[in-house]
């Protein structure tokens, strides 16, 4: 079940009814100004950048169903890196728990935390192409980079700064994939699957375009 | 009336759920069952939605105007109300944030740095360099003031067959051409990258080489190898397909232009790997940072020349590496018949279809066949109708040899076909050479009485004299010629083979065959 919290926006006042009840920060959608919880106190933390939008069928707020389980997507992240951005769409599953689906060039991967310790290489020592096991599995190094927050909207589970930066790799092997956010203290660990995008069932998609073909001139 | 309706799925008429009795289900309209589930949540007090402001309960009154896209709500099912045993229900989205709901990239004009003209970016979010069609100069769209990054020379351009801005459909996308790559290998191969773009879909890549065109996209299920390691002449397989590796290097950009979702200047090298399981292949890049794989599929020129309208479509050189096989439907058809035949004549060979009839057995002794002044005479023969005659003979040699001069005699005592046979066998403790048995064919083209007379020499060792064994003879009518069915399948192999001939030389034309490579 979803529960949300009302809050009034720190920095412009707005009232919001839909933040997730345990978000540790969220991101007014009229103003863009972050805020965090301290206490039962909301702070307002200063600018978020708005997210250019792109071809994505998710939106804040979509209410579907992926592999089974019934989400609504509560919030949103995005990182940049050199050769581009991803995003990670933070879903409110119906049973309490909560998830991530990233996004990354019209690819979806379905996420979870690995919860206790993982034994994983330092970063220095990965390098594309290289194998990696994770929960037992092997995988191949995809991408490492360091990757930098843009912009959020919505509700989170963390308080993001806006200067927050960390290094960061990406393996995957066949539906698999393992992300590992080299973080201040242990490296963040994501396993994932990936997802077809038919896989992630809206119950109001998006408006398409009148004729198909995406181009609006065509 | 109570809040709580219910519609018939069959009358679509609205009931009230309060006026059904319980126990019962039907409709009291039509008399059908009603849709058991959403009348049982209805009968429960205390199934309540939500108690959320703004939406779940009633009408929303933020809800969007319908879109014709949006999900038909399903007969008897109010969308407002959560489906049974779902903690997230249905969430219409609310009305303001209709403005950032967008299925396609967004368009972007800016005025390029440089020269003032202006520039549309196809895709804002994901554009990190844009060329000028006008000045060359290429800009870096991460930057807040479009810093200009380089400046290219217009007039180096290479002609192309695929201008930026071509827009065609390809796998049921329309896509347009917003970029193009010039790689060059070793100073010598060079080929063309065309980056398309959809709103919609993405990205996809064509590249021509030598006239060839392949189609490729970002592949998600990616091999599970490192492509550093491999070398040229690996096989993989990759869901159930084997690969080949036909080209490991590492390329340099010559010439760049358009629109990219990441900075390359001219000059830049990047490592790459190409696998072909025709018409498939697979490409990876890597970088420091990064391992990339692509799939593709060979696409023919004819195809690309229809939907982008390419008038000046370069000439396919060679075949290549990843170009399927491709015959005329008759080559095929003929090449199937061909061997069906071949293989029903050789079912023949082993002969269940013709069994030939046993008509005479006798023995000739040895006293009889080594007659020099009379050969033996057998009983006559009677074959009621012309066919293939097939005499066995048998006979228990060791270390020795028979030769027998068997003449076919008429009624009218013509001989009508002479033959000679001969059987041989040899031993030792461990070989053997030679058979005990012959066998000859002969036709009779007439019907009629024959007899067949015998008449022979015979040693044994080297040069030792005869050892006497008696010849059983064993004489079939019917029999079958089996060289003419040989010489049929021969006939029919022969169609295949040149079509084998003809694949052969073909995959010896592909472009940068792993042979040529080795040079």
């Amino acid at each position: 079940m979803v529960n949300y919290k009302k809050v009034s926006c720190p920095n412009c006042g707005a009232l919001i009814e839909d933040i997730d009840r345990f978000a540790a920060m969220a991101v007014c959608e009229y103003c863009g100004g972050a805020m965090v919880w301290q206490d039962d106190a909301v702070l307002a933390m200063g600018d978020m950048a708005i997210l250019v939008e792109y071809p994505t069928p998710l939106y804040l707020h979509a209410t579907g169903q992926v592999r089974g389980k019934r989400f609504e997507v509560a919030g949103r992240v995005r990182y940049r890196y050199a050769k581009g951005f991803w995003d990670e769409w933070y879903l409110a599953f119906e049973d309490g728990s909560y998830g991530w689906i990233a996004e990354d060039e019209y690819e979806f991967s379905f996420e979870r935390a690995v919860r206790g310790p993982v034994q994983i290489p330092a970063y220095s020592q990965v390098s594309p192409g290289g194998q990696l096991v994770v929960e037992g599995k092997f995988v191949i190094v995809d991408e490492k980079d360091v990757a930098y927050l843009e912009g959020a909207e919505g509700s989170l589970p963390w308080v993001l700064t806006k200067d927050r930066q960390f290094p960061y790799v990406e393996a995957s092997q066949g539906d698999y994939m393992v992300t590992i956010e080299y973080t201040e203290g242990a490296p963040e660990v994501f396993v994932g699957e990936w997802v077809d995008v038919g896989e992630i069932k809206l119950d109001y998609p998006k408006d398409d375009q009148e004729d198909g073909s995406g181009w609006s001139d065509a | 009336m109570s809040d709580k309706i219910l519609q018939c799925l069959y009358c679509q008429k609205e009931v009230d759920v309060a006026n059904i009795p319980v126990g019962h289900s039907r409709c009291p309209h039509c008399g059908k069952v009603l849709p058991m589930k959403r009348l049982q949540e209805l009968r429960q007090p205390d199934v309540a939605p939500p108690p959320i402001p703004g939406f779940g309960n009633g009408p929303d009154p933020a809800a969007p105007i319908q879109s014709p896209s949006q999900p038909q709500v399903q007969p008897g099912v109010d969308a407002s109300q959560p489906p049974p045993g779902q903690g997230v229900p249905p969430r219409t989205p609310p009305k303001r944030k209709l403005i950032k709901r967008q299925v396609s990239a967004k368009p972007k004009n800016i005025k390029c740095t440089n020269c003032g003209a202006p520039i549309e970016i196809k895709n804002e979010a994901m554009a990190e360099m844009v060329s000028c069609s006008y000045c060359g100069s290429v800009l870096d769209l991460n930057s807040p003031d479009y810093k200009v990054l380089r400046k290219v020379l217009l007039e180096k351009r290479p002609a192309s067959p695929l201008p930026l801005g071509s827009r065609g459909s390809l796998k049921g996308i329309e896509w347009e051409v917003i970029g193009r790559v010039r790689m060059l290998e070793e100073g010598i191969y060079s080929w063309d990258e065309f980056l398309l773009f959809n709103p919609q879909n993405g990205y996809a890549w064509l590249v021509l080489e030598d006239g060839h065109w392949t189609y490729m996209r970002k592949g998600k299920n990616k091999p599970a190898f490192n492509p550093r390691w491999c070398s040229l002449g690996d096989k993989f397989s990759h869901y159930g397909r084997n690969f080949q590796v036909v080209d490991k290097a590492q390329a340099q950009i010559t010439y760049i232009e358009g629109e990219f979702t990441y900075q390359a200047m001219v000059g830049d090298k990047v490592d790459y790997l190409d696998a072909v399981s025709p018409p498939l292949m697979l490409s990876a890049e890597w970088t420091e940072q990064e391992l990339e794989w692509l799939s593709g599929e060979y696409v023919t020129p004819e195809t690309i020349a229809h939907a982008f309208q390419v008038k000046n479509m370069p000439i396919p050189v060679g075949v290549a590496r990843n170009q399927p096989y491709q015959r005329a439907a008759w080559r095929k058809q003929v090449t199937i018949a061909s061997l069906i035949f071949a293989g029903l004549f050789l079912i023949m060979l082993i002969g269940p279809c013709v069994t030939p009839r046993k008509v005479a057995n006798f023995s000739v002794s040895a006293d009889q066949y080594l007659n020099k002044n009379q050969p033996y005479l057998s009983q006559p023969i009677n074959f009621t109708k012309p066919t293939v005659v097939k005499l066995k003979l048998e006979a228990p040699l060791s270390n020795s040899w028979i030769f027998m001069d068997i003449n076919v005699i008429d009624a009218s005592n013509q001989t009508v076909v002479g033959l000679g046979k001969e059987m041989a066998y040899y031993s030792g403790s461990d070989w053997s050479e030679g058979s005990r048995s012959a066998s000859a064919a002969f036709k009779i083209d007439k019907a009629g009485e024959y007899r067949l007379s015998f008449s022979g020499d015979a040693g044994s060792g080297t040069s030792g004299g005869p050892r006497r064994e008696t010849v059983n003879v064993t004489v079939y009518k019917g029999a079958m010629l089996y060289r003419y069915f040989i010489i049929m399948a021969i006939i029919c192999l022969f169609f295949p083979l040149v079509e084998f001939i003809r694949f052969s030389s073909y995959q010896g034309k592909r472009v940068g065959d792993l042979n040529d490579d080795d040079d």
